[in-house]
């Protein structure tokens, strides 16, 4: 099955818009993020062999993350157990619920901008060296004179506020 | 939000830092496998570390890169598609990019000036109305408009300037300033005896040796003056239409004046309410009580947030209606745990005088934080911090100026207790007097 050149610009907006929600999907089920990006790469490869077979009726989410899926499978057989946080059992537990994900990317994208604006400086800045400047747990942790485990919490609860945060915007925008 | 119980918390977030031991994962994987609200919860914080991951370009978020597509499906098509991966390679970038300069932290400085009145020490949230500053940027003469936000400024003379949201300040030189809307908070150190804030209608306040705070109210143009440390002085300028007698005013005491009526009023500061239980008095506003902030396990906080604020309109609490032009005194009773563990916190506070309204409701918190909140304290727009169902609790006195409040929980909570202005008998009349202005 081949693609016309309209179904092909269809199927790389496609892809080009689900970009954040696959390697949410990834990061999710493996939990480490080296292995992350390896399974990541290896996605949007066989997605894009794949395109000919991909049926633009159907939503294309569903089936990019069920490619990602067996992608994580034949990870979970080829690499060392160490390189993994989950069990089978909990992984294919975090895959199901990721599945069952439906909400609009870009309204939610928006709607983490917007939260982070309302964190305080210090924590926009601990986000910043983070994941801008990816500066390490420890590293962080060590120049704040903070055990690793008592930033941990802290970039826990800067999460569970952002989270709280988004989930209420999007419940209003849903109500509106 | 479904709430974990504290060890299994405890491991997600260690899990998610990649701090956690083998065991630690192990246990982990135990607790998900048993409990799907433990699964609900871990995708719903993993997909914010994502998303943090991906806007911020960072850590191991790849750009995507593609190999030469097969022929028998790509062979006429080569072009678009290495366009559309360096258009995925673009987007990912731009991610990167512009967060990169939203949250530079430190700008470049832009080319030095002579006759550098002020650096930029700190700024926070702010929107300029004036030419935008940036931190560590000098600043020369001239007039700073600010529309909202905080920003700190560091005076060659060693003074410490505060402004907080909608203000205008006019800097002449290092000791002389002029403040024309908003609030300012001055802190002078010795060597800077003698520096001068001029107000609306001719007013001079002189340093001699405090830390200080003014406000001018965009409407009315009344000009409040409160000295929180040491001795000011405050007089009328030689211009002024309205001429009053010099009066000196120390730590705890404010007046305001008012340009158009052409009088002054001292106004009296509270007296520090009794507190008992795990509540701890602050003689002064903290700089945030926003979220993992002010934090202690062990007691909750007490402080004043405003004081003699006139309501412009009525105000309806949970607790209580205060009538509109009522003059109040506002205070926060505030608790935030130093972890992720529950604590639980019961204390109370006493006035000598009934307490008008309670705000223990999120919405209303956050909607009252401008008007009634201390303007040099940053408050919390995200977290649920109002009195929560279930283990929260308030019992008032039966004279209703005692409020006892239990907290459970390791999240920030605030409760603001609206009291009358207690006057204690020092408001009055300073003498003034009127003369023409020389034409």
């Amino acid at each position: 099955m081949s693609l016309n050149p309209n179904d092909l610009e269809r199927f790389v907006q496609l892809l080009t818009d689900h970009q954040s929600r696959l390697w949410a999907f990834i990061l999710a089920v493996v939990g480490k993020a080296d292995l992350a990006q390896e399974i990541f790469q290896e996605t949007n490869l066989v997605l894009w062999r794949k395109a000919g077979q991909y049926d633009p009726s159907r939503p294309f989410g569903p089936w990019a993350k069920a490619i990602a899926r067996h992608q994580i499978l034949a990870a979970r057989e080829r690499v060392s157990r160490d390189r993994l946080i989950f069990d089978a059992d909990v992984m294919d537990r975090i895959a199901s619920r990721c599945m069952d994900e439906s909400e609009p990317n870009d309204a939610r994208q928006l709607a983490l901008v917007d939260c982070i604006t309302k964190l305080s400086a210090d924590h926009r800045a601990l986000l910043d060296r983070r994941y801008r400047a990816q500066q390490s747990v420890q590293c962080l942790a060590a120049e704040s004179n903070r055990s690793p485990r008592g930033l941990a919490v802290t970039l826990h609860r800067i999460r569970r506020l952002l989270a709280d945060c988004i989930d209420t915007k999007l419940a209003r925008g849903a109500d509106a | 939000m479904s709430r974990l119980d504290v060890e299994s918390d405890r491991l997600m977030a260690s899990c998610l830092a990649g701090v956690a031991l083998p065991d630690e994962v192990a246990e982990l994987n135990v607790r998900m496998a048993a409990d799907t609200s433990l699964v609900d919860e871990y995708v719903r914080l993993m997909r914010i570390e994502a998303a943090l991951q991906w806007q911020h370009g960072g850590l191991a978020v790849p750009a995507m890169t593609l190999p030469a597509p097969r022929a028998s499906l790509w062979q006429s098509r080569r072009v678009p598609i290495l366009a559309t991966a360096a258009l995925i390679t673009l987007l990912v970038m731009a991610w990167f990019v512009l967060w990169s300069r939203e949250s530079a932290s430190v700008a470049p400085m832009k080319p030095s000036r002579p006759q550098m009145l002020a650096t930029l020490t700190s700024a926070e949230n702010v929107s300029w109305r004036s030419e935008p500053f940036y931190e560590g940027q000098d600043v020369a003469a001239g007039t700073i408009r600010m529309a909202s936000g905080f920003a700190g400024f560091l005076l060659t003379s060693g003074t410490q300037v505060g402004l907080a949201g909608a203000t205008e300040i006019h800097l002449k030189d290092s000791m002389h300033v002029g403040l024309t809307q908003g609030r300012a908070r001055f802190t002078c150190p010795p060597d800077a005896r003698g520096f001068t804030v001029l107000g609306p209608g001719g007013l001079v306040v002189v340093d001699l040796g405090t830390q200080f705070e003014m406000a001018v109210d965009e409407h009315s143009g009344r000009v409040r003056v409160h000295v929180t440390q040491g001795l000011v002085q405050v007089r009328t300028s030689e211009q002024a239409i309205v001429a009053i007698e010099p009066l000196d005013l120390t730590a705890d005491q404010m007046l305001e004046y008012d340009p158009i009526a052409g009088h002054v009023v001292r106004l009296g500061v509270p007296v520090a309410p009794r507190v008992s239980g795990a509540v701890t008095w602050l003689d002064d506003p903290p700089a945030s009580v926003q979220n993992d902030r002010l934090t202690d396990d062990t007691t909750m906080f007490a402080f004043l947030e405003r004081a003699a604020v006139k309501l412009d309109s009525d105000l309806v609490t949970p607790h209580g209606k205060v009538a509109a032009g009522t003059l109040v005194d506002v205070y926060l009773l505030h608790k935030d745990a130093t972890g992720l563990e529950d604590v639980e916190l019961e204390g109370a506070i006493q006035f000598d005088r009934p307490i008008l309204a309670a705000i223990d409701d999120t919405a209303l918190l956050g909607r009252t934080d401008p008007t009634l909140g201390s303007p040099y304290t940053r408050y919390d727009t995200l977290s649920i911090r109002g009195l929560e169902s279930g283990a929260d609790r308030i019992d008032w006195s039966p004279e209703r100026n005692a409020v006892s409040v239990r907290w459970v929980g390791y999240g920030p909570d605030d409760l603001r207790l609206i009291v009358a202005h207690q006057t204690s008998g020092t408001t009055v009349q300073v003498q003034t007097n009127s003369r023409e202005r020389s034409k």
